[in-house]
């Protein structure tokens, strides 16, 4: 599954005033005093104390009372004029852009993929939609305050009663709403390419169809018929399909991410009709109710991690087959009343298979599930199931259809919500490897429960949603830049800026664990260090493993180090993770976003937008408009 | 350093006549990006300009009289000094609201047409729809663009965007109306009209503060001058009185038959002509500015003292 962390609540998150807001006002603080003292400083050394100090309380009490004085007539008169000057030069061109990108768009996705949805919304949302928005916002927003100084227009508008909030504000405004427009444009033109492209059904006739079993030693009216054959190529495939000539509906085979009903009727000749229906599970929303996972290890002891094989998966650790190992989720809120769960629970599972002995690679390993209460430690019988590497699979457990294997060997039955979920409405899912010397691996979000599923078009507008955020971040980002640097630094250093948002959790792996040394027998042991000793190995050519002679000249390019380090913590703590906002192979995947990361990534976004927008001011209040 | 002492009395006392705009010692340095001196634009400056007045900034190229009007707006900071509008300094965007800014070129959005233009401004001044609908109207009639409201701004001539930038600039009908260079670039028709127009502004009681390198609009439309020259102030007062030349008589008559002709410069007194005018001659604006800019020359840093100034003639 693509989520390999969990996603906290929001709410919970947002009213602990100790933790999330907190910390984030606490950011901005420093940040504004970061950045006035910064600025006190350079008017110190330029222009002496008394203006350094003058200049420094102008800016601060001049940008508190632009803020309390926002006119929304005036913010909106710049967002007009934003959105006025795009238009008319013509930054419509991107739509038609988009359009053509989607004419030819056939010739980028693969007939062959098993992932049509995933493959089609990729290219839609984040190739066309997203780079298209994202790229032209940038250049943009980058470009529209310098250009303004640079043709001293500014000089008509800062000597009309607008203050430079009310400006950068506009500025800001302005771009989000042409960006919002043209992303709504593409997003709904999008939306009907897919589902032009994707939604089909295909024919299926006699002459297609062979019989492939038939029993005759049977009585003729009891004899089992199986009919197999293809449907007709449509939309660039065909299905294999089985068809029980007894049955009121069959189904092709699950291909290309999909599968479709088939009905069948006789029509007045008496001759057998085949309907089929639109494709299945391809334009979905899967909602998952996860759970919390746990380990037993090879003792039968309670663990947090299972076995690590080498593979480098941060949250995903492995059980061993055949042992006493399992992993085991805890879920809650699983209550009888819940029409969700009244029959049973539809559990998915996506194993990891790291195998000690070759043998078939693509052959499935054979693993049996366990439901069990967490207070009592009862368990039913195991439910057998074999797992394919990475491959999501479902098993149904029903809720009537459990039993309990007794002391003396035999077996009663046993009602989930009476007999496994305990009084809080907690229940343990258990899995455990049943192939020997072979090693199942796991991480917390790849067992759920699958609830029904929300509707796609709303998945899809989440997906959206988080281009616009980004979209946000981008032009705040490029804003803020351009009111102090020109048009291309501007330009450049955003680039750079969300170039490191890509890279935020390698930074802060790569800083951390520079920071908090690996303390041994002999005192602290480096790796590599940090950028001034990383670069004296370069030059060198000593390995990041090999120690250094602890002469005076190493102590102080640690010494150097070390604030270099935090500052690189910190200026990494300011960008936003971009690639969390990439929730669009979510999408194509078929899960649900979840409204919790929405909400959060929400938060960070104007959380990011607010505090570049409190900067751009404080930048522009410095400069002087003429020269 | 530069005294604001005027050559002549002034319009009317400080108790009658309210200080607009006032300059208090004001100097400005322009530095490099490493904070070094590049060159001083201004030098302990000190005017100030009277409500009601048509105030001109005269002074060759370099001479600071634009850094003067961008501290005066707000668009530069002083490096030492006050720059005072209407009481507050002039960094504080509530003076705007009282101001009208024609900058020297007409520096609007080309992409915009003379209404959007005029909406945008008015917008800016926070003036409700319907006030400002009625108030672009009425502007564009008054600097006769009505035909051409819907057109761009990049296809107007020079003298159309002069004029969408002077209806810009009275968009709210401002009390101070700072005008850059008013008449640059304008044909002699052009040049009368927006003559014209800063005198019936003034009329209206409007106070003016322009900068021109064209020496004869300013002797027209002008109350008050100051004559700057690299960054210094050489010259302050009326304009009439400035060009005023105390050494001489000037004795205007009808015309005159020959023999009266021929004696009068005997027996002015003993003929008793009928005399219209007797007055001292007044040389042009531009003479006066020439003389000042070759003083100024040959005696850097001091202040320009003709020998035929009043306070002069009493010493």
């Amino acid at each position: 599954m693509v989520y390999e962390y969990k996603i906290p609540e929001f709410w919970p998150w947002v009213t602990d005033l100790r933790n999330g807001p907190f910390w984030y006002l606490l950011a901005l603080l420093s940040i504004l005093v970061v950045v006035s003292v910064v600025g006190f400083l350079v008017a110190l050394i330029r222009n002496g104390p008394t203006v350094a100090g003058e200049r420094t309380y102008a800016v601060l009490a001049g940008s508190f009372f632009d803020l309390i004085r926002l006119s929304p007539r005036r913010v909106w008169a710049v967002a007009k004029l934003v959105i006025l000057e795009a238009w008319r030069r013509r930054v419509w061109v991107v739509l038609i852009l988009y359009l053509f990108l989607l004419l030819f768009a056939s010739q980028y996705l693969s007939p062959t993929t098993q992932k049509p949805a995933q493959t089609t919304i990729g290219f839609i949302l984040s190739y066309s939609t997203r780079y298209l928005t994202l790229i032209i916002m940038l250049i943009l927003s980058v470009f529209s305050i310098p250009q303004d100084f640079k043709n001293r227009t500014i000089f008509t508008v800062v000597t009309k009663p607008i203050s430079m909030a009310e400006y950068v504000l506009g500025r800001i405004g302005g771009f989000v709403l042409l960006g919002t427009g043209m992303l709504l444009v593409m997003s709904v033109v999008g939306y009907i390419f897919l589902q032009r492209t994707l939604i089909h059904t295909h024919e299926l006739s006699d002459e297609f169809i062979q019989e492939i079993r038939n029993n005759e030693k049977r009585p003729a009216n009891e004899r089992l018929t199986i009919l197999r054959g293809q449907t007709t190529l449509d939309n660039r495939h065909q299905h294999t399909v089985e068809l029980d000539p007894q049955a009121e509906t069959n189904w092709t085979e699950y291909e290309f991410g999909h599968r479709h009903e088939i009905t069948s009727e006789k029509n007045a000749d008496g001759v057998t009709e085949y309907k089929i229906a639109v494709p299945e599970d391809l334009l979905q929303a899967r909602v998952q109710h996860t759970g919390t996972l746990e380990f037993k290890d090879r003792k039968g002891l309670r663990t947090d991690k299972g076995v690590n094989v080498g593979k480098e998966w941060k949250h995903r650790t492995f059980i061993e087959g055949v042992s006493s190992m399992e992993a085991y989720w805890t879920f809650d809120n699983i209550r009888k009343e819940n029409p969700n769960y009244e029959d049973g629970l539809l559990i998915e599972r996506t194993i990891r298979i790291f195998r000690t002995e070759q043998g078939k690679i693509d052959e499935p390993l054979a693993g049996s599930m366990y439901v069990r209460n967490p207070d009592t430690k009862v368990t039913s019988q195991p439910l057998r199931f074999r797992a394919k590497d990475a491959i999501i699979d479902s098993q149904f457990i029903p809720a009537n259809g459990l039993y309990i294997r007794n002391n003396d060997g035999t077996e009663r039955k046993a009602n989930l919500f009476d007999d496994f979920v305990n009084d809080e409405g907690k229940v343990e899912i258990v899995i455990k490897c049943d192939a020997p010397r072979q090693f199942f691996g796991m991480s917390e979000r790849d067992v759920y429960i699958r609830d029904p599923d929300v509707s796609f078009a709303w998945n899809y507008t989440k997906g959206v949603i988080c281009i616009w955020l980004q979209m946000l971040i981008v032009i705040s980002c490029g804003v803020v830049f351009s009111t102090f640097v020109s048009a291309p630094v501007a330009l450049l250093a955003t680039v750079g800026f969300l170039f490191l948002g890509l890279y935020t959790e390698f930074v802060n792996d790569l800083v951390t664990s520079q920071l908090e040394f690996e303390e041994t027998a002999k005192g602290k042991k480096y790796y590599g260090g940090g950028p001034v000793e990383s670069l004296y190995r370069i030059v060198t050519q000593t390995g990041v493993t090999l120690p250094l002679d602890k002469t005076f000249g190493v102590k102080l390019m640690r010494w150097v180090d070390t604030p270099l380090l935090y500052l690189m913590k910190g200026v990494n703590k300011g960008v936003p993770n971009f690639d969390e906002y990439n929730t669009l192979t979510i999408v194509g995947q078929g899960f649900d976003v979840p409204n919790d990361l929405i909400w959060s990534l929400t938060f960070k976004a104007f959380f990011f937008c607010l505090v570049a927008f409190l900067l751009g001011l404080g930048f522009l209040r410095l400069r002087e408009v003429a020269k | 350093m530069s005294t604001a002492t005027e050559t002549s009395t002034p319009l009317a006392s400080p108790a009658t006549r309210t200080v607009v705009a006032e300059a208090r010692n004001l100097s400005k340095i322009y530095r490099d990006f490493w904070g070094r001196h590049k060159v001083t634009a201004l030098q302990s400056l000190d005017l100030n300009i009277q409500q009601g007045e048509v105030f001109g900034l005269l002074g060759p190229n370099g001479s600071g009289k634009t850094t003067t009007i961008k501290l005066l707006l707000g668009l530069l900071f002083p490096t030492s000094g006050k720059a005072l509008v209407f009481n507050r300094e002039a960094t504080d965007v509530a003076k705007n609201e009282r101001i009208g800014y024609l900058p020297e070129e007409s520096y609007l959005y080309k992409f915009l047409n003379a209404e959007e233009t005029l909406d945008f401004y008015g917008r800016l001044f926070n003036m409700p729809a319907n006030v400002r609908r009625d108030r672009i109207k009425q502007l564009i009639e008054d600097v006769d663009l009505t035909k051409h409201r819907r057109r761009p701004l990049r296809e107007y001539s020079k003298g159309m965007t002069r004029r969408i930038g002077l209806a810009q600039a009275l968009i709210n009908d401002p009390e101070l109306i700072v005008l850059d260079e008013p008449t640059s670039g304008l044909d002699p028709l052009g040049t009368r009209w927006m003559k014209d127009l800063i005198i019936r502004l003034k009329e209206r009681g409007k106070t003016i503060l322009m900068s021109s390198h064209l020496l004869a609009d300013v002797q027209d439309v002008c109350d008050r001058i100051a004559i700057l020259h690299k960054g210094e102030l050489k010259e302050l007062g009326r304009v009439e009185n400035l060009l005023k030349m105390r050494n001489q008589t000037e004795i205007r008559t009808s015309t005159l038959s020959p023999e009266a002709e021929a004696e009068v410069r005997q027996v002015l007194a003993r003929h008793h002509a009928d005399i219209h005018h007797l007055d001292h001659p007044a040389s042009t604006l531009e003479e006066l500015f020439l003389s000042i800019v070759q003083d100024s020359e040959a005696r850097p840093g001091r202040r320009s003292i003709r020998d035929d100034a009043p306070e002069n003639k009493a010493k």
